[in-house]
């Protein structure tokens, strides 16, 4: 025997047979009382240990048929439990495949029928495994079909009835159990329904704006076809309502339909050494100047000069007026991401975004790496909110580089913000 | 200095339902709990197997609201301004509360507010507070520890509520049926966002909750980690009235004020005392130990359960991972006889 079968779940109790006084085994306390610890690492499952479901009342008072490991030489029989100590609910046919997904661990194989039966067992039992199948080897992107990708499906079209102004029943939350798969996707996603639900713009604008990145990032494999049609069809929902998000959504979107993005891609590549080439101007005139823009409102350009001065516009075409006045409530300022990389350093700026006549528009000046280097736009705008989790240190170089106008917007924040909010923290920073 | 009940706020021990007095609370385990896991408990349950069906109402408006709030039970001087104790306290507290890199950060702050907003109170304990009272920085803290009056299906449901808006729902929750603790972590784990352990009941044949703060710090392991921290109103509250000494005094006093008559319960105390010795060395002082200025009775190792020895060897072991043999021995031998025979005992049994 070889440590093949080990428990899916941190939590296990140790099976208490019947007493007099009780008709049905119970459960001892979990983990022997270290409830802190995973007993998936418990020297105990070394070695030993086959698999068996069991019939067993939980704490309140309820029937389970439980999946569970033996030992056959003490008889000491071990219940796999969920994270509110109940007993995993397994059927016979799921037992089978846990069993034979444990011989053939890490590596999986298993039929379209096979993956039919593991896909009706219980949700947490399915976590669980694929939890532990993704920590511990490399499943493949069809096992991770068999998640509870229902839920998903219907918290996005909950989503989406409200955005159409309909009302539809609040669906069960994804919780935890889809993020074997699909990481920073389905909390968003709640996020954004929660302020949907509550009609609070700034939650529902931060959940979308944290969707579209954590769906820019997912292993789209790992999704069933019909949950990304679904979700790309939310994300271009979004971005109707919300021309801040337009750019980037329009990437991801084309990313989920497995079309070309680099074309949309708004990575600008400059050479410092350019401008100094130039015969005319003097340091500051001699300049060398690239641009992006797509079909969406957003326009960025970076202008380089032989004096070593860099700087980024970033403007997004939104007229003035009663929508763009809701859109910037719910980002209390809209602040626009730009990375600058080269080989000397790579930082990361927030540029806060003015609102103009027929656009929103941001500036940052600095000096310019000395080596060629790139300047990336391919965030998505945030808001405050997003800025009150981002470490003060680490917006000082923004506040630094901001103009005039930039800088005027900084202070009205540090102004306003409770003093320990990181902006304030940053601008006071900036002052000593 | 002092919260004040709320009319509209929720059920408190001492208030009277058609059934009777309350007691406290139960809690009945289910794959998605919320309030409705919640059981009301009252005078006369002490002699039930399981936690009775009886539901928790929504709010106390329609019971007789003669309970008071845990704070409202203690003695005046056992609950300090923390700026009177130290005037750097509050800062400290709150900069540690908003630690960007404490795994707490975004959501302490708005789950308390939240709790408090439902009507319950809500305080930070154990290792922080010790921590922080005895003067160090809140660097120093690495969990955030939480207990009060919401039971654990009301906690779970506010908890939740906080972490979707706060962009945490992808995060595990769990609560165990067993301590009644309610956590929450990274899926894939990792630390805890924060650990809540609603005040603790004793008597019942079941974990319960609902007590008040003086029955709570009577049964944890140490005088130092029974400080509450109400971060709302920047008090502390020292249920005993020993631990501000014990924890402000340098070295520190390590003693135990638990009360409990179980062997089991008095063995993890010990092995908890040698963890901290050994953590801790020379910068804590410890008095022989013993419960509630009683040392404990001849033969309690014998009161323990041959089934308890592998829970009890296996929680030494964790406890002093990574020290050499010979200094649990000293450790021992500091805490006294009582964890000298323990240490033999454990021994004994893990080989």
């Amino acid at each position: 025997m070889s440590a093949v079968h080990r428990p899916l779940s941190d939590w296990v109790a140790r099976l208490v047979p019947p007493r007099p006084d009780t008709a049905m085994p119970t459960l001892d306390v979990i983990n022997d009382g270290a409830e802190r610890s995973d007993a998936r690492a418990f020297p105990m499952f070394e070695s030993g240990w086959v698999r068996r479901s069991v019939t067993v009342a939980d704490r309140g008072g309820r029937v389970h048929a439980a999946l569970a490991l033996c030992d056959p030489e003490t008889h000491s029989t071990i219940v796999e439990l969920d994270g509110y100590g109940v007993p995993l609910p397994v059927t016979e046919a799921g037992l089978d495949l846990v069993d034979s997904i444990e011989r053939s661990w890490p590596t999986v194989k298993l039929s379209d029928g096979e993956l039919a039966v593991l896909g009706s067992e219980a949700p947490e039992l399915r976590f669980l495994l694929l939890s532990r199948l993704a920590r511990e080897g490399h499943p493949p992107a069809r096992l991770y079909h068999v998640l509870p990708w229902s839920l998903v499906d219907d918290l996005a079209r909950a989503a989406m009835t409200r955005l159409g102004g309909g009302v539809a029943p609040d669906p069960t939350p994804p919780r935890h159990l889809l993020t074997p798969a699909l990481p920073g996707v389905t909390g968003p996603l709640e996020q954004l329904h929660q302020g949907l639900v509550d009609l609070d713009r700034e939650l529902a604008r931060a959940g979308a704006t944290a969707f579209c990145t954590g769906l820019g990032e997912a292993e789209l494999a790992r999704i069933p076809p019909s949950t990304v049609t679904t979700l790309a069809e939310l994300l271009e929902m979004l971005s109707r309502f919300n021309p801040l998000l337009r750019h980037r959504a329009a990437v991801v979107v084309d990313r989920l339909i497995a079309a070309d993005v680099r074309h949309r891609e708004f990575t600008l590549d400059l050479d410092p050494g350019l401008p100094a080439a130039a015969s005319a101007g003097g340091p500051e005139g001699r300049h060398h100047t690239e641009s992006a823009r797509d079909d969406s409102p957003l326009a960025v350009s970076a202008t380089v000069t032989a004096g070593g001065r860099l700087t980024v516009v970033v403007e997004v075409a939104i007229k003035a007026g009663k929508r763009r006045d809701e859109l910037l409530d719910s980002y209390r300022t809209a602040f626009y991401p730009i990375t600058i990389d080269s080989t000397e350093r790579r930082d990361r700026y927030w540029v806060p975004l003015v609102g103009r006549s027929h656009s929103l528009a941001g500036v940052l000046e600095l000096r310019a790496p000395r080596q060629r280097f790139q300047v990336h736009a391919e965030g998505l705008p945030v808001g405050v909110w997003e800025l009150g989790r981002v470490d003060a240190q680490d917006l000082l170089p923004s506040l630094r580089a901001a103009d005039n106008a930039g800088a005027e917007i900084w202070q009205g924040l540090a102004n306003r913000l409770p003093a320990d909010h990181p902006i304030a923290l940053a601008r006071s920073a900036l002052d000593n | 200095l002092l919260p004040t009940r709320r009319p509209d706020g929720p059920v408190l021990p001492g208030d009277v339902v058609a059934d009777g007095v309350v007691r406290g609370f139960a809690y009945v385990p289910t794959s998605s709990p919320d309030e409705a896991n919640d059981r009301l408990l009252v005078e006369g349950d002490e002699v039930l197997a399981e936690p009775p069906a009886r539901a928790v109402p929504d709010s106390a408006a329609a019971v007789r609201q003669s309970g008071l709030l845990p704070p409202e039970k203690l003695p005046t001087e056992r609950i300090h301004r923390a700026a009177e104790i130290d005037s750097t306290l509050p800062g400290r507290v709150s900069r540690m509360l908003a630690r960007p890199d404490g795994a707490w950060s975004r959501v302490a702050v708005p789950l308390i507010e939240q709790l408090e907003h439902r009507g319950h109170l809500v305080w930070m304990t154990g290792g922080a507070v010790r921590d922080l009272v005895g003067g160090e920085d809140g660097k120093v803290v690495n969990d955030l520890d939480l207990t009060g009056t919401a039971p654990p299906g009301r906690f779970t449901a506010t908890a939740r509520t906080v972490l979707r808006r706060n962009g945490f729902a992808e995060f595990r929750e769990k609560v165990s049926p067993d301590s009644l603790v309610c956590s929450t972590a990274p899926s894939g784990g990792g630390r805890r966002l924060f650990e809540y352990r609603p005040l603790m009941l004793t008597g019942f044949r079941f974990p319960a909750s609902g007590g008040d703060l003086g029955e709570d710090a009577y049964n944890r392991d140490f005088t130092i980690n029974s400080l509450y921290y109400d971060a709302r109103r920047d008090i502390v509250i020292d249920p005993t009235g020993r631990a501000l000494t014990d924890v402000t005094a340098v070295p520190r006093q390590l003693v135990s004020v638990n009360e409990t008559g179980d062997p089991v319960q008095l063995a993890h105390i010990v092995i908890r005392g040698i963890k901290f010795v050994l953590r801790w060395n020379d910068t804590v002082v410890v008095e022989p130990l013993r419960i509630s200025d009683e040392p404990p009775r001849p033969g309690w190792l014998q009161r323990i359960h041959a089934d308890d020895w592998p829970k009890l060897v296996a929680a030494y072991r964790r406890s002093t991972n990574g020290f050499t043999s010979d200094t649990h021995d000293a450790a021992a031998r500091s805490l006294g006889a009582v964890a000298v025979e323990l240490l033999d005992e454990l021994r004994r049994w893990g080989s």
